[in-house]
């Protein structure tokens, strides 16, 4: 027996359309999250149906696509989705950062710097910034029109009254070509160096929310902070354990039940690298 | 199982070098085009955007109205035609250089600025040199551009346009073989004759 | 030596496998046919299709066996299905008064013209368990049908009695095919109550009953029955009926509502649903009516009075999504949060 039939890339022609629509004036309007008619698909909303619509409308059957989740290709969601266009696109795939066309992510950028042959897309749960600060999307919107920061800095003002220092770690807002406070998707604060002046086209999906927004190549993306408290960078006390990396983002491995960590790569492609290196 | 089909995997190309050439301001992109005969006043490169970009949900503006270009593209694409400039989603361009402003295209709201037309422009030739120049997004330092025939009204309706940023209206420019693109974040100078 | 977790693959692919098993069960127990939960649990393929968007009983059936009865996942089963469907185009509008309807009652008169039809209903049941229940057990009702039956609000139209029901907009809106956007004309708030979560719009629909966002309800008519259902396609231009359905039907009327110009007149809420859900259909009227509050000048202030909060909350495939994919990793932000609380307590340990 055969197995059902799809369309390249699951979605019909039509919805690509549409998806591809909105990927432009995203690409125009860098930051501004442009609302489109996200769809369901095969996998559950909120686990990364935006970036699979963005990178199902861009796909050809020349791309070679890789797929990570918390910086590693053999996350199961990572898998999950890998398989997902493999099973519907038929296009080849890597782990090699270098040579992927588009990288799907949730959660990280890659440590290599991206070429400008690279699309990156990122999967979003929440597309705006401002939502925990106000939850109506009629009034973030108006923010928005009326370039209405003042409860962004209020907010991360009052951090600092509290805890001393800007008490965000991941998804830290940003400002886009000096226009739009944009969410970066909650990448760790490390990333958010790379998004700005990236040589890569930086595509964010949002599939449950229903936005796309992107990030041109070459584009200034600067974090948000204050003068006397400037954006800083969360640094380890060691190397990565498997590759001696000391400039890459490192996940913490409880190795025993006496308080033994260690600490090694979020990004497999960087460490096999950085290890071969050596 | 997938379904083989090769309009498909073309229009997907296509997307891509639209895709590359907004993402790139005044790149000009080679746009190799499937063999197609579009009716008299449609280039194949035109011909090809808009089928790859429209369908029902969109509708196309253009000056006067051929009754051939409307049916070919109501055929190819399903798209809808208006001839309000200011609800159409995209514009076919076909004499640049009697365009007298750019703001009675729909420029988008304060709200949803991506509520905009997307104006797309039939040359004869682009070229990356001469007096107009290009910053912003998409652009590492500057780059310039110019296009045969098109003069200071042209440029500076597009300077204009780009001064009420984040509205505006996108150009995409096609000729033979080639497209480029300056959405409205593009700044657009023209540099002193020396 | 610490070596960095590999096999996801794996690991999803014995998934898979246990989960087959699990669905399967004990395979000495006869294996459940599509056609089965077709005909037996047709209530819970009527929900499917309702919130799957999709009017189609076999696909429904489908789904339910494959989610193990987990209406909420046949549910994401067939909207996903749904996603490579391509769109030929809009049917025709239904009128509702030409159904062919199987049950039809009102709690506005005692009788009225057509009658008060019961139907096939759990209402005046007993609810007690049985282990017999099959078809002999019952007497053979005959299953009266009638056409062309009046709507009970037309009768009180006539006299001016209430509002009269006028489209809100000359195009009706997709929100399939465009993004929502607030404030929501009344046809796109009614598209995605059809397809909002039963158990969320009921509690909603209760809420406002018990005088969160009162709105005096009486239920004026509620209606089953089989429906044709009628297309033009382009080049034909002429209409063609492409299949019957089954829908229900709900007709609240409420307070009623008047002004300088206009004398008192009583208000409406609409539900329709596929297939036979009533309670569905009389929760979407309910709070159809609650979130017109705004529109007919009453003071806004409970949930179901709100719109943002209702239509953006009551799509159970994006509820479950989201809540479920807190089980995904999550642990390069809480490894910069780990970072952040550390610094932080050190910090204030040396002040």
């Amino acid at each position: 027996m055969s197995g059902p039939v799809y369309n390249f890339a699951y979605l019909n022609e039509q919805t690509k359309r549409m998806i591809r629509r909105a990927i432009l004036k995203a690409v125009a309007i860098p930051g501004y999250q442009v609302p489109f008619a996200a769809r369901e698909m095969p996998m559950p909303l909120g686990w990364g149906t935006g970036g699979v619509q963005v990178t199902a409308a861009c796909l050809t059957q020349d791309d070679i696509l890789k797929v990570i989740d918390q910086g590693a290709d053999d996350t199961t969601n990572a898998v999950s989705i890998r398989k997902f266009f493999v099973k519907t696109a038929g296009i080849a795939t890597t782990d090699v950062t270098d040579d992927a066309t588009i990288i799907q992510t949730r959660h990280r950028i890659p440590e290599t710097p991206l070429n400008e042959n690279q699309i990156l897309v990122y999967q979003v749960p929440i597309p705006e910034p401002l939502r925990f600060l106000e939850p109506r999307e009629t009034e973030t919107r108006k923010m928005h029109a009326l370039e209405e920061y003042g409860v962004m800095h209020v907010k991360l003002y009052e951090d600092i009254a509290r805890f001393g220092e800007i008490a965000t770690a991941y998804d830290y807002p940003a400002l886009v070509n000096d226009r739009y406070v944009f969410d970066p998707s909650p990448i760790p604060k490390f990333d958010n160096p790379k998004l700005n002046n990236s040589a890569a086209l930086q595509l964010f999906g949002a599939g449950r929310e229903k936005r796309i927004y992107a990030i041109p190549p070459h584009t200034k993306v600067k974090s948000l902070d204050f003068e006397d408290f400037p954006f800083s960078l969360p640094k380890w006390d060691k190397p990565c354990a498997i590759c001696g990396s000391q400039t890459s983002y490192l996940d913490e491995i409880v190795m025993d039940d006496q308080g033994g960590r260690m600490f090694v790569c979020s990004d497999t492609d960087h460490c096999r690298k950085t290890q071969a290196l050596k | 199982m997938i379904e083989v089909d090769s309009s498909a995997q073309n229009q997907a190309k296509i997307f891509r070098l639209i895709l590359e050439a907004m993402s790139h301001p005044g790149r000009i992109v080679d746009f190799k085009v499937p063999s197609l005969c579009p009716p008299y006043g449609l280039s194949a490169e035109m011909a090809t955007l808009l089928i790859t970009l429209c369908d029902f949900q969109t509708s196309i503006w253009m000056k006067s109205k051929a009754v051939g270009i409307e049916k070919f593209l109501r055929f190819h694409a399903g798209a809808t035609f208006t001839n309000t400039k200011s609800a159409a989603t995209y514009a076919i361009v076909n004499d640049p250089e009697k365009l007298s402003s750019l703001e009675e295209f729909a420029q988008g709201t304060h709200e949803y600025p991506d509520r905009s037309t997307t104006l797309v422009i039939q040359v004869d030739t682009m070229s990356n040199d001469g007096r107009i120049s290009l910053a912003g997004p998409g652009i590492a330092n500057q780059t310039r551009f110019n296009v045969e025939k098109l003069g200071v009204v042209f440029w500076a309706n597009v300077a204009a346009n780009h001064a009420q940023y984040p509205l505006g209206v996108d150009l995409i420019f096609v000729s033979k073989g080639k497209i480029a693109a300056i959405p409205r974040s593009t700044q657009v100078q023209v540099q002193g004759q020396d | 030596m610490y070596v960095a977790v590999k096999g996801g693959e794996k690991a999803i692919d014995a998934a898979h496998q246990l989960l087959a098993e699990a669905r399967r069960g004990d395979v000495s127990v006869p294996e459940i046919s599509i056609r089965q939960i077709e005909e037996q649990l047709s209530l819970a393929v009527d929900r499917v299709m309702n919130e799957g968007s999709l009017y189609d009983r076999g696909f429904a059936s489908l789904a339910i066996k494959q989610s193990r009865g987990d209406l909420i996942e046949a549910i994401f089963l067939v909207r996903a299905a749904r996603t490579t469907l391509a769109r030929f185009g809009y049917a025709e509008p239904l009128d509702t008064a030409k159904m062919q309807t199987r049950r039809r009652i009102s709690a506005a008169f005692k009788d009225l013209p057509g009658g008060q039809i019961l139907g096939p209903t759990f209402d005046y049941t007993h609810r007690l368990l049985e282990e017999v229940m099959p078809l002999e057990a019952a007497q053979l009702a005959d299953q009266l049908v009638v056409e062309n039956m009046p709507k009970v609000l037309g009768l009180l139209g006539d006299e001016g009695l209430i509002e009269p029901a006028l489209p809100s907009a000359t195009t009706v809106g997709d929100i399939t095919q465009d993004p929502p956007s607030f404030p929501m004309p009344r046809d796109e708030r009614l598209q995605s109550l059809a397809r909002g979560d039963e158990g969320f719009l009921l509690s909603l629909a209760y809420s406002s009953q018990r005088g969160f966002g009162r709105t005096h309800p009486f239920a004026g008519e509620i209606r089953l029955g089989e429906i044709e259902v009628s297309f033009v396609p382009e080049e034909l231009g002429f209409e063609i009926v492409i299949g019957e359905i089954t829908v229900t039907e709900c007709e609240m009327i409420n307070q009623f509502k008047g002004s300088a110009d206009v004398p008192p007149q009583f208000t409406r809420g609409y539900g329709l649903t596929f297939g036979h859900c009533e309670r569905k259909a009389m929760s979407v009227a309910l709070v159809d009516r609650a979130l017109r509050s705004a529109e007919l000048g009453e003071e806004v202030g409970s949930p179901v009075q709100d719109e943002e909060f209702v239509i953006s909350h009551s799509d159970n495939v994006q509820a479950t999504g989201f809540v479920e994919h807190l089980k995904l990793p999550h642990y390069v932000d809480f490894q910069s949060e780990l970072i952040l609380l550390r610094n932080l307590r050190k910090e204030k340990a040396a002040e």
